[in-house]
Formats: structure tokens, C-alpha cells, sequence
């Protein structure tokens, strides 16, 4: 039944199962009683202030010092008493004596101590509470996306990395979402990857493609290892991987919805597959091309139209086109000219069978001007009698055939890029625009006046109407259709969506991104009228109308207000930000914050002071007028910045901390972090040579690690990330405070000096590697107490064999090969997201990522990117409560469309999380396009004054 | 000549002013000569301050009708012990070439300066006492570094910049330089040194470890500079007073009205370190009426008093700002220098290791013990930067 190889890797697959399946590091530690044995006393000694209480059960317990106005002025102790009970909790005791010393967080003496009160809180009880800066309506694809309208409303697929179908009804009001599946139809969508997880024994599917953020397979970032039971890139498409999409069109009829990029992907209006299996049949056709990106690779071309029968037995295809590229820059291809496959393909929608060429021909030489034959078919279009309308932009005719194939008519019409068909009256609309082709004269493209033409009826297809269309801009030069319209039939009056492709200069300059987005225009008196921009919506929302680049939401909570900032990609592709959006999580409003530069990173200190760093500066700034508080001990920089790009923004500093660091490189740095007494934690990416052999190291000691800084090197030490301490006043505390650690995906520190790191190597428990390679470990160190060693010949001194060692490695990833923490204190695996630190190719970049959070009673909240959860541990690694399970945006707590029960958090893919301690958790889910809520609350809780 | 002539004046004056403290713990006080004391202190209260020079700061001050008993209270058989094994650890330490080398500063002047006035608050002298040896080695060393520029730093100088280094050694020459008449370029070499600070005095009116005129300064290294002059001004060296001034303005730029100081003027983070030395920097230039003093001298007390002695020894350069405190709470009177330097005692005393040294957060040795011996042997009254 199945091959040797086969059975070996079932075996595998089995024995990871196994040792994960019983590993404890996975487990709630907290039992799940709540109550007080005893209620908490107090006694006082002068400053000396002693809490006493007892628990009924081992659960959780916190315990604060708030001020009369409930602030929290002293984070005393949280976690999960028992036998790993973390200081000051005493161990395998339900009655506990925690000692206050009188103190705030800072280390001042509190003046009134009794006008304050002892809060003592058992069991963590995080619970939906609100959805800030939803957007379903924000674009992120660079392509026109595709929508179909039914009489329900209308369709919209719109994706990058991550993909998202929703219904609007016919004005442009969210309806609900149709991918990612509801909840409460997860199980009715045939095909997807089911896997038990070793957090809790739950069944999810598993994610597709490299950056495992999608279960669609239809387009290009998409990809599944059977064998390792994980996505991964299988179409080896470089950027694609970061760019990539799962459809390049939509199409809906009855109850049917296709969506499709390389492959037919089925799904139904009811967010199930409707019975059929996910995947369908390939509907690409190749080319050869022709520039220099990927020249004489065959490269499939996806459609860009198509159309249901009106049975929704058929589906038509047309619009492949394909741009000749040339490179530009590594992260840029000119496209010089497109060709367009001569052809209208066709598939049965739930048979499985392979995708027919139905009219014309899927290879440049098919191309003609005869009935049958095409030159530029752009589009498709299905009228209720189930005649197709194809229209041929530089054939100047719109060509019209039976189901059979038969062709009945050719309509004259010139230059029509796309044709519709209205589902009631018949009337055919051609829509004309310029539509890059083999020869594209500047001149005629700028002086192209888009218009739209109605014609009355197929049996009599004069214009009834001409009028220009409000298009928005030149075409851009990205796909070969620069803008797309879906016709809605059903609305009164009629309205025509419109929304254009991002081409190259719109992606540098977001110029383009003003007419990128869906606009709705109502046709009455014979003109079209603008009833909704999308964009407008966006921005009244988020405050911005721009989608955040890589999906990348990194969050940020000011503790002295509460309030949310939310850092998204703008310049250095995506890594820096030089506006954050500020949320008040109390009214939700949205309102942006330009920064004085454009910072790599940030963090809040407990007084509200906003630290922000450049790959090679830290600099402090008072966050209400972000005006400078500068370090005792910096320098002064004339130009602090992250990007040089246009996108970037600088300023000049007083006095700001310089890194360590030279040729950091455009990779992500790791993180930064403050504890409540202003020791600041600050990773950073040092360039490293690769030396290879112990004579380098031994005669040319300044090389390693350049001559910014050389840390101490160790037989099997790796570099990259090297992190360092500061204290408020800008002076270094610790100096490679970590060792070996390598990259990170987010540094904390707490007020006792402890370091907890995000490691971008997945866990190793028990000598097996947790099952998706991609994920990260979380781990607390002792700063100078903890060293990484590698295993990795690629180290600048290789660990010889016989000093590995004697245990099974704690991690491993590309860059640790196996990985040695001696000195950690605890592990946690599972989490993030390790892009290329993984060690897969896809994409060649590691700019998506996640962030863990650290909060003020030393407690992490992880992110379980797969598990679409969030883990909350205690200061010694105990896992107090997961947050969150599988849920789209139709859930939303308790009242919503799909109700999930428990905490009703609902994540799809949830990287960046931030906490104001023990008020609330966000959590960014760009799978959702939300960022999530959660108020952090208690089973019980009892104050004491020490009045 | 003059110069010595006017350092031993001084020096007579100093311990005039410092009779009052210059006692024994084993010494029992005579009654006939307390009687006598107790007239003059009658007859010069009636006096009021007199004014011998020109300069309104250098006024000699009625003695107290009632002798200070504070060295006999505070120099106990523990912090002499404390003390004793301090001195043998630093002139143990003392390298060949006279200087001394801490983990961060290797053959620093600076440090050598600090060890030395250690050896001086003793009682030794160069080349006289128990550690005369040593202080003529090690001032020895440290005219051996003084540059062309006139600045006093050798090649274990600060990574920052040579200005605590710089300031410390011209203290240690400025304290000794009329006991070595066989070192008759000390002058000069102190004159220079003078005018190396005036220089680089920045446009701010503070100084910073640099000697540069750009940037921006630092409120420790203004007060140790300002200190320096005003020591160099006392013995007979030319000081402008519009620098003094300026650099006055600087410290007050620093001062938080809780009595703390800013390290930096447009920090935000007071520096516990840096109380003692905000004070200094005042009374040193003839504030001591400056409103400032007051509310900082109290956040130093407030400080020692409710702070435990493990939250004290945790902070950082802990020694380091209980030297400069020490001066301040000294010159505040027996109410504020008594309980203090009982609480200072007991957080050096924790901190001392089994050699007698006592360390910093950065593991330097030298320069920690000797400003703690200097603070543990105050009550000797031997060393004039302890003044009231």
C-alpha cells in the first residue's frame, strides 16, 4: 500500500506525534479552581508590607499593588502556584505570603501607602472584547481584484499572502466573509490539511505556502509538503512567495464560487467548498518569456476573467496575459511588452476534469482575426440565455458565441477591454481602455479616453449610451488588465465597482493607491456617479487608507494611557515605519502619528516615553509632542533614519544611543524592550564574515564581526543577533547580554534582568523537532548567565565533535544547524513564524514575522501562528491559558455571526500581539484584516486596603 | 615661592577651620582647652565673618561655640579597621611606575590622583608618613603624563574622553604641591592645566570628559571641573570668574526642584549619583545661601535615611556618589553628616571584600576604595576637601 519510503516517513510522522502528543511543555499548568481558601490579608511593618492569602486550587495567581485611582503602581508576583511556582510565589503551597517592600515599580517608596490596595486575582479569564481597525474593505493586492456580483451583493476576492473572500451587499456594506471559512464550516470545506495538534489534541487544518497563511491552493502562495505535513513554496517563485495570491479572478453563480490563479480553487456562497473538494483542475496555460526574468522557463499564465454558465456548470476563462520582464533591481522587474494567449478556456466546475481550451487557441501562433480566433480576448461574459460575450480589445469586436462554441455575432466595438452583460436586461456594457500589448506608443496610451458603451441587446446591439469612464489614472504597466469592473445587476440603479492595479510607480510613491481601490459608481441620467470609495471607508477606519506592507501590524501599548499603536511597513521595504496609527482601545478611533523619523522598531517605557531605533541608533521622544528626551550618555546624529528611500524620514538627534553594530543589513532587528525601572533590551543584526577556517579567526581577530564590534567568540557561536542592555540614562548595563542567540523574533526584559527571546529556531523536545520547522521558541535567559552553541560548521569556530554537547539540542534552525542554550530556564516552542531563518527557501526573505509580548508581571503572550492561538506563560515558563482558536472576522464575540464560545477570540492568522498589562491583549490578525481586544480579567478576585 | 607661602596659608587655614573636627576618637578632650575655644568662639561671634582677600567667597568664618564631637562618635574601631584594610589594599595595588590601573582605567591618572589623596587623607604626605612612598610615586607618575596641551591623562584614559582623570590628578596636585619643593614645575604643570580647562569650557558653561568646546556637557564632570578651579582660585592660581559663572548656571540648568540633578541639562532622570555634587558645584563658588542647596541637601538625607542599605549598595556608581555626598552632607553640619555617614558606613561595609577593596557594577577596585576611604577617614578632618 504504501513505499518503503513512505512507510519511513509515516513512522517519522508518528514517532513526532507521539513525543509531542505527551510533551508537558504544551500543557495548561493551572488547575481549573478558582477560589480562596483564605481571603488575602495584610499586615504592615513600616514600609514592609506583607500579602497573605490561600488558594482552594493550584491555579494562577496575581498579585498588584494599585493606587486610589486603580493604577497599578507595583506588579508584585503572577503565575501558576505549585512545584514550578516562580518567585515570590513559595513552591507546592496553596497558602502563600508574598513580601512588598513598600515600592513602585521604579524602585521609589510609595508616599501614601494607605490610600492603596492589594488586589489578589485567581485564574487569568481573557475575554473578547472589541475589534479595532477593521477594514475589510482595505486593498492589498496589486492586481485589479476580481468580484462577481449574485443578487445577494457582491463578491470580493482580494489577497497578498494572505486571501480573503467577502460578500458586500449591492451599496458596499460588509455583509460577511466567505474565506477564511466560518468557524462553524471549517469542517465543510473538503480538502484541507487536517492535523492534530500537539498544544491541546485540537484538529486544524494546517496552512499552505510558504508563509503557511493560507488554506487555498489556487494560486501561487500556496504549497503542502505531504511528508512534512506542513506548507511550504513549491513554486519556487522568489518574491512571489511574499507577493503571491491565490486567484487572479472570481466568478459566482447560484451557490457556486470559483476562484482560481494556477489552480481552480471551489468554495460555495455559504462558506463551505459546497460539497465539492477545494481543489479543481489546473487553469493555467504556459508561455515562454521572452525579458530576462525567468527567460526560456516555461511560466504559467493565469486567467483574468471569467464567467459561470448560467447553470454554474460551466466556467469560462479568458484574459492571460502575460508582461515580458526585465529586471530592474532585485526587488523590481520592468515589464517591457505582454502578450495575450489567444484562447477562452473551459472546465466543468465540479467533475475534476482538465481545463479545455473552448475557443481559439492557448498559443501565440493561434492568434487571427477569424470568427473563432482571437488577438487580445480580455474578457469574458455569460448573458442569462448562456451566450458568451468575448471581447477582443485589439480586434476592435466583441465576439459572441453559443455554449456549444458555435460563434453567433461579432459586435463591432473598439478597443474593448472588458465586456458585461447585465443578468436582467440583457444590455451589454463595453468598457474600453488601453490595454498594454506588444507595441504600447506613450502618446496613445496617455491620450486614451477610457469610456463605457452600453448596447441595447445581443439581437440588436446598438449603443444606447456612451459616456467616459471615471477609470482614475493612466494603466500602469503590472499585469496586462489595469483595471477591472464587475457590472451589478441586481442593484437599482445599476452600479459598476471599478478598481485598478498597483503598477511599479504606484507601489513606490502610493500615488496610485487613491484610485486603487474598489470605487462604486451608480449609473443614472445617462452618467456614472461616485456613491462609495473604499478607500474613504479605509481611512475613516484606520485613520489610513494604505494596506499594511507584508501583512506586518507590529503593536505597541503606551502603559501610561493604554492606549494601541499600530506600526505597519511603509518605508525599507516594509521594515520601517514612519507614521503609526494610535488607537484608543476605549472608542476604537483611529488617528495617525507621524513620527519624527522613520524607526526599524519602538517600544514604550512605563512613563510613556517612546523609544525608537534605526538599525544603528536608539533615540527617546515624549510621545505626546515627540520631542526629543535624550540620553545622558549619546551622540548626537545629525540624520537619524532607517531608509534612504524616498518613503523614509529623518531627523536630527541630541543625544542618542549608537549600536553596536556595522553593515546591519536590511533584515528585521530582532526587537527592543523596556522593564519598568528603564533597563532597555535591544537586539541587534551585526554582518558577520563567514570565516571558515580557526587560521582566520586566530590572524584576523578584527574580522570577525567587522570592526564596529567583536563579541566574544566561543567554539560554536553563531552571530546575528547580539543583544545588549542599557539603563534609562542611555549607559551600557550588559554587553552581549546572550551569546550565540543568533536571529530573534522579539527581546523582553523584566525588572529583575531577566531576558526572554524569541528564537528563530523551532523547538527540539526530547530529540524531535516540533512538526512546522517554521516556528519559533520562546526561552528566558539570565543576561551573562546563558550561552547559545551551535552545531553548525558555518560557525566562526565549528564546535568539534567531541565537544558537543552530551544531550539532545534544545533548537535548530538554518542558521544554528542544532542548537545548545545552557543556561535557559525555560522553553516554549510552537510559535511565530521563522520565514527564511527556517532554513526554506520561498521567497528569499524573512521579512514576515511575529512578536511575542512581555508585560509588567513577567508574563509572555506567544503567538501560535499555526495553532491560531496565542500562549500566555508565567515568569517560569508555566502556560497559564491559551487565547484564541480557529475564527474569520464573523467572529466576534458572543452576539456575532459565528459565536466560538469560550473566550471568542477568533484568529486566522495572528503574528503581532502587545498587552497593557492585566487590562488588555490585541492581538493583530491580518488574516482578518482586525486587530482583536481581549480584556484581560480574573475567575476571582479580592482587594484589601492597607488603609 | 608666593604659591608656597599661600598654600601653607591655606592649609593653616583649613586647619583653623577644621580644628573643630580635627580630633582623635582616643583623644580626650581637655576642659581647660575647651574653655578657651568656647571664649574665642564668644569673641569672634561678636566679629562676624571677616573678609581677608578681595574675593567675597574666601571669608573665614566664626568657630562653633561648642566643639563637634562627630569624630569621636563615627571613627569606630570598625570603620578604622574598614579603612585600615582599604589603605593596605590600594598600596598593595600600586603598580611599579607609581600609577595605579583599575579593570576599565589600566595606568590611569585619574585613579592615581584618587589613591593618592586616599594616602592623604590619612595624614601622609608626599614622601612623609606611612604612605608618603606611595603619594610621591603616584604624583610622581602623574606629572610624568601631563601632556603638551597641559592636559594630565595617560594612555588608560577614559574611552570617553580624559577629563575626570585630568580633574582628579590637578586635586591631588593642587593638595600637595606646596609639600614638594623638589618638584618646583608642579606650578606650572597646574597653571596648564588651569588653562586646559578654561578652553574647552562649552558653549553650554558645563564641561564633558572631552576637552572640546562642541557638544554638550555633563552635570558630574562641570562639578568636578568647577571644584578643581575653585580649589586652583584658593591657592593663588588666576580663574576667571565669568567661566565660574557660566559653569555655575550650568549646574543650576541640572537641578530638578525635588533637589535632585539631571546628569545631562536636558535629561530627564535624576541621578542619585549626582546630589553631593550639585551641592559642591555650588558652595565651593561661595553659594552656600544658593536656594538649590537646601532641598538637594534634604533628598541626599531623605535618601540615606529611607533607602536599606542593600537598596544603596544596588545602585549604580554607588561609591561614587557617596564620595561627592559625603562632601555635601559634611559641609551641611553634624544634623545631616552623623546619621549619614553611619548609614554610608553600613553600605560600604557590605560592600567591602575580603582583600579590603571595594568594587563597582563594572568590576574597577581602585577608584572605588580610595573615594571610599576618603569618605570612611572624613572625620580625621586631614584631607581640606572636607570643609564646613
Amino acid at each position: 500500500m504504501f513505499s518503503a519510503n513512505e512507510q519511513r516517513w509515516i513512522l517519522v510522522w508518528m514517532l513526532v506525534s507521539f513525543s509531542l502528543l505527551f510533551s508537558s511543555e504544551f500543557k495548561v499548568k493551572r488547575e481549573a479552581v478558582f477560589e480562596f481558601a483564605e481571603k488575602p490579608k495584610v499586615t504592615r511593618e513600616g514600609d514592609r508590607v506583607e500579602i497573605s492569602f490561600a488558594s482552594k486550587g493550584f491555579c494562577d495567581v496575581t498579585v498588584v499593588v494599585e493606587d486610589a485611582d486603580g493604577k497599578i503602581i507595583r506588579h508584585l508576583a503572577s503565575g501558576v502556584l505549585g512545584g514550578n511556582a516562580p518567585a515570590p510565589f513559595q513552591k507546592n503551597s496553596l497558602k502563600q505570603n508574598i513580601p512588598w517592600d513598600g515600592k513602585d515599580d521604579q524602585g521609589h517608596y510609595v508616599e501614601k501607602l494607605e490610600s492603596c490596595k492589594v488586589r489578589v486575582s485567581l485564574g487569568l479569564d481573557p475575554k473578547f472584547e472589541k475589534v479595532l481597525l477593521w477594514t475589510p474593505r482595505i486593498r492589498s493586492q496589486s492586481r485589479a481584484n476580481s468580484r462577481a456580483a449574485g443578487p445577494e451583493g457582491v463578491y470580493v476576492y482580494d489577497g497578498r499572502v494572505l486571501d480573503h473572500v467577502r460578500l458586500f451587499d449591492h451599496g458596499g456594506e460588509y455583509v460577511r466573509t466567505v474565506y477564511p471559512f466560518p468557524a462553524d464550516r471549517l469542517r465543510q470545506a473538503e480538502g484541507l490539511h487536517w492535523r492534530r495538534f500537539p498544544q491541546d489534541g485540537r484538529e486544524i487544518p494546517v496552512k499552505e505556502g510558504f508563509h503557511q497563511a493560507t488554506l487555498l491552493n489556487s494560486g501561487n502562495n500556496s504549497g503542502f509538503n505531504d511528508k512534512l505535513g506542513i506548507g511550504v513554496d513549491v513554486h519556487n517563485n522568489y518574491h512571489g512567495a511574499v507577493w503571491g495570491n491565490a486567484a487572479t479572478m472570481l466568478a459566482m453563480r447560484g451557490s457556486r464560487i470559483a476562484l482560481a490563479r494556477l489552480k481552480l480553487n471551489r468554495l460555495a456562497v455559504d462558506g463551505t467548498t459546497g460539497g465539492l473538494a477545494l481543489t479543481g483542475p489546473d487553469v493555467s496555460f504556459p508561455i515562454v518569456p521572452e525579458g530576462n526574468v525567468r527567460r526560456g522557463k516555461v511560466t504559467p499564465v493565469p486567467p483574468g476573467s471569467s464567467a459561470f454558465s448560467p447553470d454554474g456548470r460551466w466556467l469560462y476563462l479568458t484574459g492571460y496575459a502575460f508582461g515580458h520582464g526585465q529586471t530592474a533591481s532585485r526587488d523590481i522587474v520592468l515589464v517591457r511588452y505582454y502578450d495575450w494567449l489567444p484562447g477562452v478556456a473551459r472546465l466543468d466546475f465540479a467533475d475534476g476534469k482538465e481545463t479545455e481550451v473552448f475557443l481559439g487557441g492557448m498559443k501565440l501562433p493561434d492568434a487571427g482575426n477569424g470568427n473563432e480566433q482571437f488577438q487580445t480576448p480580455t474578457s469574458v461574459a455569460v448573458d442569462p440565455k448562456g451566450r458568451l460575450y468575448v471581447s477582443d480589445w485589439k480586434a476592435n469586436r466583441v465576439k459572441v458565441f453559443a455554449e456549444t462554441g458555435k460563434h453567433l455575432k461579432t459586435i463591432p466595438s473598439p478597443s474593448p477591454a472588458q465586456v458585461c452583460v447585465h443578468q436582467k436586461t440583457g444590455r451589454i456594457f463595453v468598457f474600453s481602455w488601453w490595454v498594454p500589448n506588444r507595441v504600447n506608443p506613450r502618446e496613445k496610451v496617455r491620450n486614451f479616453e477610457p469610456k463605457l458603451t452600453i448596447l441595447k441587446s445581443f439581437e440588436d446591439p446598438k449603443p444606447i449610451l456612451t459616456c467616459p469612464l471615471p477609470v482614475g489614472g493612466l494603466p500602469s504597466r503590472g499585469y496586462g488588465m489595469p483595471f477591472k469592473v464587475e457590472l451589478d445587476s441586481w442593484s437599482e440603479p445599476t452600479r459598476i465597482w471599478i478598481s485598478a492595479e498597483w503598477g511599479r510607480l504606484d507601489i513606490l510613491t502610493r500615488k496610485g493607491a487613491r484610485y486603487g481601490n474598489c470605487r462604486i459608481y451608480a449609473l443614472a441620467d445617462g452618467k456614472l456617479t461616485l456613491a462609495r470609495d473604499f478607500n474613504n471607508d479605509v481611512r475613516r477606519a484606520a485613520g489610513r487608507s494604505r494596506y499594511p506592507e507584508y501583512s506586518r501590524q507590529r503593536l505597541f501599548v503606551n502603559p501610561a494611557d493604554g492606549s494601541l499603536y499600530v506600526g505597519e511597513g511603509q518605508a525599507m521595504v516594509g521594515k520601517s515605519f514612519k507614521d503609526m496609527i494610535r488607537v484608543d482601545p476605549d472608542t476604537g478611533k483611529a488617528t495617525i502619528v507621524n513620527l519624527p523619523f522613520d524607526a526599524e522598531d519602538m517600544c514604550f517605557d512605563i512613563n510613556g516615553l517612546a523609544y525608537l531605533r534605526t538599525f544603528y541608533h536608539v533615540a527617546r521622544y515624549d510621545s505626546k509632542t515627540w520631542r526629543e528626551v535624550p540620553f545622558d550618555y549619546g551622540e548626537e546624529h545629525p540624520s537619524l533614519r532607517t531608509s534612504g528611500s524616498r518613503d523614509g524620514r529623518q531627523a536630527k538627534a541630541l543625544s542618542a544611543i549608537r549600536l553596536p553594530v556595522k553593515d546591519a543589513g536590511l533584515h528585521h532587528h530582532s526587537g527592543m524592550n523596556i522593564s519598568p525601572r528603564g533597563h532597555l533590551v535591544v537586539t541587534v543584526n551585526n554582518y558577520g564574515r563567514t570565516l571558515s577556517t580557526r587560521k582566520d579567526i586566530y590572524e584576523k581577530p578584527q574580522v570577525v564581526g567587522g570592526a564596529a564590534y567583536t563579541p566574544r567568540i566561543f567554539p560554536g557561536r553563531a552571530r546575528w543577533g547580539e543583544v545588549h542592555v542599557w539603563d534609562q540614562h542611555g549607559s551600557m548595563l550588559y554587553e552581549d547580554a546572550v551569546p550565540g542567540l543568533a536571529k530573534a523574533d522579539g527581546v523582553g526584559i523584566d525588572n529583575d534582568d531577566n531576558i526572554y527571546v524569541m528564537s528563530t529556531a523551532s523547538r527540539v523536545l526530547d530529540g524531535t523537532r516540533y512538526f512546522n520547522d517554521m516556528t519559533e521558541t520562546l526561552m528566558k535567559v539570565r543576561q551573562k548567565k546563558v550561552r547559545v552553541v551551535s552545531g553548525s560548521k558555518k560557525a566562526y569556530v565549528p564546535l568539534a565533535d567531541e565537544n558537543r554537547p552530551d544531550r539532545e539540542p534544545d533548537v535548530r534552525n538554518n542558521q544554528l544547524s542544532p542548537g545548545w542554550v545552557e543556561g535557559a530556564e525555560w522553553f516554549y516552542g510552537g510559535l511565530g513564524f521563522a520565514g527564511k531563518s527556517a532554513g526554506r527557501s520561498g521567497g528569499g526573505c524573512d521579512c514576515y514575522n511575529a512578536r511575542f509580548a512581555l508585560d509588567y508581571l513577567g508574563r509572555s503572550f506567544a503567538p501560535e501562528l499555526d495553532h491560531c492561538s496565542v500562549a500566555v506563560l508565567d515568569t517560569a515558563g508555566n502556560l497559564i491559558v491559551r487565547v484564541g482558536r480557529y475564527g474569520n472576522a464573523d467572529s466576534a464575540g458572543s452576539d456575532s455571526a459565528v459565536p466560538l464560545g469560550g473566550d471568542e477570540v477568533g484568529l486566522f492568522y495572528a503574528p503581532y500581539v502587545a498587552t497593557h498589562t492585566d487590562r488588555r491583549l490585541f492581538i493583530a490578525d491580518p488574516g482578518n484584516a482586525r486587530i482583536v481586544s481581549v480584556k484581560l480579567g480574573y475567575h476571582a478576585t479580592e482587594e484589601v486596603s492597607l488603609e | 615661592m608666593r604659591n608656597r607661602t599661600l598654600s601653607s596659608l591655606i592649609l593653616l587655614f583649613g586647619a583653623l577651620l577644621s580644628s573643630e573636627v580635627a580630633v582623635f576618637a582616643e583623644e580626650k578632650a581637655k576642659p581647660a582647652a575647651e574653655d578657651s575655644d568656647k571664649l574665642l568662639a564668644e569673641k569672634e561671634s561678636k566679629r562676624g565673618p571677616t573678609f581677608p582677600g578681595d574675593d567675597p567667597a574666601f571669608l573665614v568664618l566664626p568657630r562653633p561655640a561648642q566643639r563637634s564631637r562627630q569624630a569621636l562618635e563615627l571613627l569606630t574601631p570598625e570603620v578604622r579597621q574598614m579603612n585600615e584594610r582599604a589603605l593596605v589594599f590600594l598600596a598593595r595595588a600600586q603598580d611599579a611606575d607609581g600609577s595605579w590601573s583599575d579593570t576599565q582605567f589600566p595606568s590611569n591618572t585619574g585613579v592615581t590622583a584618587l589613591a593618592c589623596l586616599a594616602f592623604m587623607a590619612e595624614g601622609s604626605r608626599p614622601r612623609i608618613g606611612k604612605f608618603g612612598k606611595s603619594i610621591d610615586l603616584g604624583l610622581e607618575f602623574i606629572l610624568k603624563n601631563v601632556q603638551t596641551s597641559g592636559v594630565i591623562a595617560g594612555k588608560g584614559s577614559n574611552k570617553y574622553g580624559p577629563m575626570y582623570e585630568h580633574a582628579y590628578s590637578m586635586l591631588a596636585l593642587l593638595y600637595s604641591f606646596g609639600d614638594m619643593p623638589w618638584r618646583p614645575q608642579t606650578r606650572d604643570v597646574i597653571s596648564r592645566g588651569i588653562q586646559a580647562m578654561l578652553k574647552s569650557q562649552r558653549l553650554d558653561g558645563g564641561w564633558r570628559y572631552q576637552f572640546s568646546r562642541e557638544g554638550h556637557s555633563d552635570m558630574s564632570v562641570t562639578a568636578n571641573v568647577l571644584w578643581v578651579l575653585r580649589t586652583a582660585k584658593k591657592s593663588g592660581f588666576t580663574v576667571s570668574q565669568e567661566a565660574i559663572d557660566r559653569g555655575i548656571k550650568f549646574v543650576e540648568q541640572c537641578a530638578n526642584p525635588d533637589g535632585s540633578f539631571r546628569y545631562r541639562y536636558f535629561g530627564i532622570h535624576a541621578s542619585p549619583s549626582l546630589g553631593g555634587t550639585g551641592i559642591i558645584a555650588l558652595c565651593n563658588h561661595g553659594r552656600i545661601d544658593h536656594p538649590l542647596i537646601p532641598t538637594a541637601r534634604d533628598r541626599i538625607e531623605y535618601d540615606y535615611r529611607r533607602y536599606t542599605v542593600n537598596d544603596l549598595k544596588e545602585r549604580r556608581y554607588f561609591v561614587f556618589g557617596c564620595f561627592y555626598a559625603s562632601l555635601a552632607t559634611y559641609m551641611s553640619g553634624d544634623a545631616y553628616w552623623m546619621p549619614w555617614f553611619k548609614k554610608a558606613v553600613k553600605v560600604l561595609a557590605t560592600m567591602q571584600r575580603k582583600d579590603g577593596e571595594i568594587g563597582d557594577q563594572h568590576d574597577n577596585t581602585i577608584y572605588s576604595t580610595a573615594m571610599a576611604s576618603i569618605v570612611l577617614q572624613a572625620p580625621k578632618g586631614y584631607l581640606p576637601i572636607y570643609e564646613r
